[in-house]
């Protein structure tokens, strides 16, 4: 019986960076949401690694029993300058039924931020996938959070890179949307900075999620359910969705 | 091993869409318990009356039709009467539910496979029906009534003295035509054309399929007359673009005809007419 990890294929990015995805002859569906989680895994969030590996667990709990939940797959990796090209894909796009608690290993997070490869990788993979989706006649939106405590210290990635690739959105016609949501944990001291980095290469929103605390990082997480679910509910309208949280 | 999966979709066209008016096409494709698989489309004519719930109701009776054939509930004899068997569904379903005759006036398209035995395909009325060969080869054929006057089962019922007066009261006045697009899915060219006989087209027109031909096929699709209305293309072109299935997994025709209309739509174009699709896909699996 073929597991998951044989209905997996391979895509490659620029500067060498990959990506996996469930092949698209496996998927029954007319339409998916591709989203993806990007979770800064560098030095200065270990106090709280933990909390945020179970961050994620919880949120793909709750996005399991949403409605639609079978047409979105999810992506999740962690970022940490030690990583090769900045990024460790902790899985590919794949539905939420084969996903476990055994795809978020915990980690002990060393080094610095490359938030621009993560950012870039993050919405590069997207963009091809959802190629890959389209030219299947699948109809495809997305959503893609990046979850930091800093600013960017070292990447190959520019953010000119990072805006044409968000760019793509419309000049492709391949996404019906792609909101990418910037979240600052811990980041208060680089608000400003992080602000400013969303405005150069055209992120969607920018969100401070405050201290990590065990309330704001339940709150993360049903943030970041609720607004896949609504992303996912909005397929088929040809926009984003209007009503995701514009705070946490 | 023969295993089959099936999709429908049922799409309204700009006509309605236009007028506010519900789709008068209707499509359902599934598995039998007993074993086998059909596919059946029914098209409402747009000058009945509530001929949507009439074409819903015909797929419906006609799927129930065929449960009883694959569980040899049916004989020969009663094979042969499916038109009037159907009309009295129908005429069932009229009484029950206080509709009346014009509501019901929808044609019938009912495709009924089962591994062991082959697969029978019978269409009352018009529509159209293609195959795709395990090589890719697409043989599609369109039937068409004379003056666009197609025959609807529950004639069988209250009409048919009408019905057979407008068609010139002689069974063997040619009436149906039939015509027949062969070739790889993006160009099919003409092959054959022919004629059946008022009489013939009342009894329904069919095709079997032997087992020995359904191990050479990769999909059976019937469509309602829609296909006919898909602007700008003509059929056969069409019939190609509604074919290019990029993969058969799941709501395989949906997707398909999604896009098409989409991207047509994108350019003022698309579905004039309702457009009711019903596929069984075949895929021979190595016998475990």
């Amino acid at each position: 019986m073929p597991t998951i990890k044989d209905q997996m294929e391979t895509g490659r990015l620029a500067g060498g960076m990959t990506f996996s995805a469930v092949r698209r002859e496996r998927l029954g569906a007319s339409e998916y949401t591709l989203a993806t989680v990007l979770i800064d895994d560098t030095g200065s969030v270990s106090p709280f690694a933990d909390q945020l590996r179970e961050m994620i667990l919880t949120a793909i709990d709750a996005l399991r029993r949403s409605p639609h939940s079978e047409n979105v797959l999810v992506r999740v990796a962690r970022f940490n300058a030690c990583y090769p090209n900045g990024v460790n894909e902790l899985h590919g796009f794949k539905p939420l039924a084969d996903i476990s608690e055994q795809d978020y290993p915990r980690s002990d997070p060393t080094g610095g931020t490359p938030l621009y490869d993560a950012v870039f990788n993050g919405v590069a993979a997207t963009n091809a996938y959802a190629q890959n989706l389209y030219d299947g006649d699948l109809n495809v939106n997305a959503i893609t959070i990046i979850v930091t405590d800093g600013v960017n210290t070292y990447s190959m990635m520019t953010p000119a890179a990072i805006k044409a690739e968000i760019g793509k959105v419309i000049t492709q016609e391949v996404l019906e949307s792609h909101r990418v949501i910037l979240i600052g944990i811990n980041a208060q001291l680089y608000q400003a900075e992080l602000q400013a980095f969303k405005q150069d290469v055209g992120i969607t929103n920018y969100l401070d999620a405050g201290d990590a605390t065990p309330t704001k990082l339940a709150k993360l997480a049903e943030f970041i359910a609720q607004s896949v679910s609504l992303t996912s509910q909005a397929l088929g309208t040809g926009g984003p969705s209007q009503s995701i949280p514009a705070i946490i | 091993m023969l295993t089959m999966t099936t999709d429908v979709v049922i799409q309204l066209g700009r006509q309605h869409q236009r007028l506010g008016n519900p789709c008068q096409d209707h499509a359902l494709a599934g598995h039998f318990p007993a074993g086998g698989a059909y596919a059946v489309i029914a098209d409402g004519c747009s000058h009945g009356g509530q001929t949507d719930l009439g074409a819903r109701l015909t797929t419906l009776a006609t799927r129930q039709l065929l449960a009883e054939e694959n569980g040899s509930a049916s004989t020969p004899a009663a094979a042969e009467r499916f038109g009037e068997r159907l009309a009295a569904r129908l005429a069932l379903s009229q009484e029950l539910l206080g509709l009346t005759p014009a509501d019901l006036l929808a044609t019938s398209g009912g495709l009924r496979v089962s591994p062991q035995e082959g697969a029978m395909l019978r269409l009352f009325g018009d529509g159209a029906y293609a195959t795709v060969s395990q090589t890719g080869e697409v043989a599609l054929t369109l039937l068409a009534w004379r003056d666009n006057r197609p025959f609807y089962p529950i004639y069988h019922q209250v009409g048919l003295a009408d019905f057979l007066a407008l068609q010139g009261q002689d069974p063997a006045t040619p009436s149906l035509t039939w015509t027949r697009w062969r070739g790889p899915r993006e160009a099919l060219v003409p092959e054959a054309q022919g004629e059946l006989s008022l009489a013939e087209g009342i009894r329904g027109y069919r095709r079997v399929f032997s087992p020995a031909e359904l191990a050479e096929l990769q999909l059976i699709v019937l469509f309602t007359d829609g296909l006919q209305q898909l602007d700008p293309y003509d059929v056969p072109t069409a019939a190609s673009r509604l074919l290019d299935f990029k993969s058969l997994a799941g709501t395989f025709v949906k997707r398909r005809v999604a896009r098409e209309v989409r991207e047509l739509a994108k350019v003022g174009l698309g579905p004039r007419d309702d457009l009711g699709i019903a596929a069984i896909c075949l895929t021979q699996t190595p016998e475990d």
